[in-house]
């Protein structure tokens, strides 16, 4: 499949607009301050567009896709174990309330008042540790999948991501938070539409009753003909799917992502109140649901029309099965609002992850190490630089890094190389009292030991003698949690006026 | 019991499938609609912090 001229039209008039809104919003930019948090100016409905513009990527669609693929709709479970999370924590304000009330920029920032700097500067380093490494797969999944629906030369990837990349880092640099809030509001609706065409035309093609009759069909025979079973298609919890072990992992897991990953708390942050940022959390709450199921609908279909894998054509797999399958299926015009909407989730993602973390390497790594605080328009350039260099890594990260695997659960394990940690000490920091600062560095180092071993066994050993994601996972939580109860007891309570709920 | 299991998840998959397109398609509009308001709103409001900061320069200078 080739792009028509109408497909390039719609996808150079997205590009154009975004650029211009974005950089239209550098005027606004006084200070670190309107640059990183949006001067705290956010109302909840850009905050929505915002959270679930930078919350679904190019590589969710990419790797909710996979999930589907290999594990049928059973794998979107996920997606409603989000959307739980996020209407409780919205409902409760767990974490997120006195988060907010606090007044601060960042996580670790918050821990300095609890647990004191050298704390705030570790957390810091996990954070930034998790976070990029996180997003070090972004270009290349999201470069497949251009590569499979377009039919584009593969040798043209890496070109066609670092200009993109480009473009974002443009907006980005000058414009900050306002530019970020902005570009994704518009991302947000050309995502929605491209999304929601996309998965009537996929229902359209396929039919919900053929689609389900041919997944149980296969999933019977598959059982009956013994060795390794097709996973249960609809069922989660059936032990051929994700099964009870992943599902409770994913629980703890979401809660966490929920109330501590950063660039998901920069919109809590950057709302105007704490009640803006709950209703946030509770009216995006089933944005989740089809944030894993609607792609997952389409690597579902395209396991079916593929034939299981038989009529795979050459080259892809089960990554890159769906985009092929839409590359085939969809006619001049439609693809092209595809494409400017998962063009649209990839900047909207990467623009949010680029502020995100090089707010935390400026506000939790340099400053604290800094003996006279930078002038404002030093802070400013120094953040600016901040997001070029991330952008650069991400470049050449994403070129050599070769992922092995479910891309899932790589994003998952490394993004648990802080979560566990980090919600731990939140978690300690707002609610446990007799929580200090030798807790707090011990639940740290033990909470990335276990991602940690994750990522270097598995990189070496065999399919066979690799370690479980939800093992991995589940022991990165319980040993920060026991890290931070048995540093805590041990050593002498804080003092009683050191509390994180008040601001500076 | 196992086919009634897989009907019941069928069912409640498509309801979330149908559910999702709907909620999707209905947030175009609406945060499409009240999103650009507050985006206008917000851009004022920096519009007049930035004036006034700007006065505030100009008196002390």
């Amino acid at each position: 499949m080739t792009l028509a001229p109408i497909d390039w039209i719609i996808i150079a008039v997205y590009l154009a607009v975004c650029l211009f809104a974005g950089l239209w919003m550098r005027r606004f930019v006084r200070g670190v301050e309107d640059f990183a948090v949006a001067g705290r100016e956010m109302d909840v409905n850009v905050g929505i567009a915002s959270l679930a513009a930078t919350e679904l990527g190019l590589v969710t669609v990419m790797y909710t896709a996979q999930l589907g693929y290999d594990k049928g709709f059973a794998g979107t479970m996920i997606g409603v174990i989000m959307a739980l999370a996020m209407y409780g924590v919205g409902r409760t304000g767990f974490v997120i309330g006195p988060m907010r009330a606090a007044g601060v920029m960042t996580v670790p920032e918050l821990f300095q008042k609890r647990f004191g700097a050298r704390v705030r500067w570790l957390a810091g380093l996990f954070v930034v540790l998790g976070g990029v490494l996180n997003m070090g797969i972004f270009l290349r999944v999201g470069g497949e999948f251009l590569v499979h629906t377009t039919g584009i030369s593969a040798n043209y990837l890496e070109w066609i991501m670092t200009g993109l990349l480009g473009l974002v880092l443009l907006y980005t640099v000058l414009g900050g938070m306002l530019s970020v809030l902005v570009t994704d509001y518009l991302q947000f609706l050309i995502m929605g539409l491209g999304i929601v065409i996309t998965s009537i035309w996929v229902i359209a093609d396929v039919g919900w009753t053929a689609l389900t009759k041919d997944l149980l069909a296969h999933w019977e025979s598959s059982a009956k003909a013994g060795g390794a079973a097709m996973p249960h298609p609809f069922n989660p919890f059936h032990p051929t799917s994700l099964g009870w072990g992943y599902i409770l992992w994913q629980m703890l897991f979401q809660v966490a992502v929920c109330t501590t990953w950063q660039t998901q708390i920069s919109r809590v942050l950057a709302a105007k109140d704490e009640a803006t940022a709950k209703r946030m959390y509770r009216r995006s709450a089933f944005y989740f649901v089809g944030r894993f199921l609607l792609p997952g609908l389409w690597g579902v279909a395209a396991l079916v029309h593929f034939k299981f894998g038989a009529a795979l054509p050459p080259g892809t797999d089960s990554l890159t099965a769906m985009p092929a399958y839409l590359g085939q299926l969809l006619p001049a015009g439609i693809i092209g609002i595809l494409i400017a909407a998962m063009l649209a989730a990839e900047m909207s993602t990467d623009s949010g992850y680029l502020l995100t973390w090089a707010t935390v390497i400026y506000n939790d790594l340099l400053m604290p190490c800094l003996k006279r605080p930078l002038s404002p328009r030093a802070r400013l350039v120094t953040t600016r630089s901040l997001v070029v260099l991330i952008g650069l890594f991400l470049v050449f990260y994403g070129l050599w890094y070769e992922l092995k695997g479910n891309t899932w659960d790589y994003l998952a394990v490394t993004g648990n190389i802080y979560l566990a940690s980090v919600f731990t000490l939140l978690v300690a920091a707002l609610y446990w009292p007799r929580a200090n600062a030798t807790g707090a560095l011990a639940a740290l180092v033990l909470g990335a030991v276990g991602p940690l071993t994750f990522l270097i066994v598995n990189a070496r050993a065999d399919k066979a003698h690799q370690i479980a994601p939800e093992v991995a996972g589940a022991s990165a939580f319980a040993l920060a949690f026991l890290g931070m109860i048995v540093g805590s007891l041990v050593t002498a309570a804080p003092k009683p006026s050191a509390s994180p709920k008040s601001s500076p | 019991m196992n086919f009634i299991a897989s009907y019941l998840f069928v069912a409640v998959w498509m309801i979330l499938l149908v559910t999702s397109i709907a909620w999707y398609g209905f947030l175009v509009f609406y945060i499409g609609f009240k999103g650009g308001k507050e985006i206008l709103e917000m851009m004022r409001s920096l519009d007049r912090r930035n004036q006034a900061a700007g006065e505030e320069e100009k008196t002390r200078s």
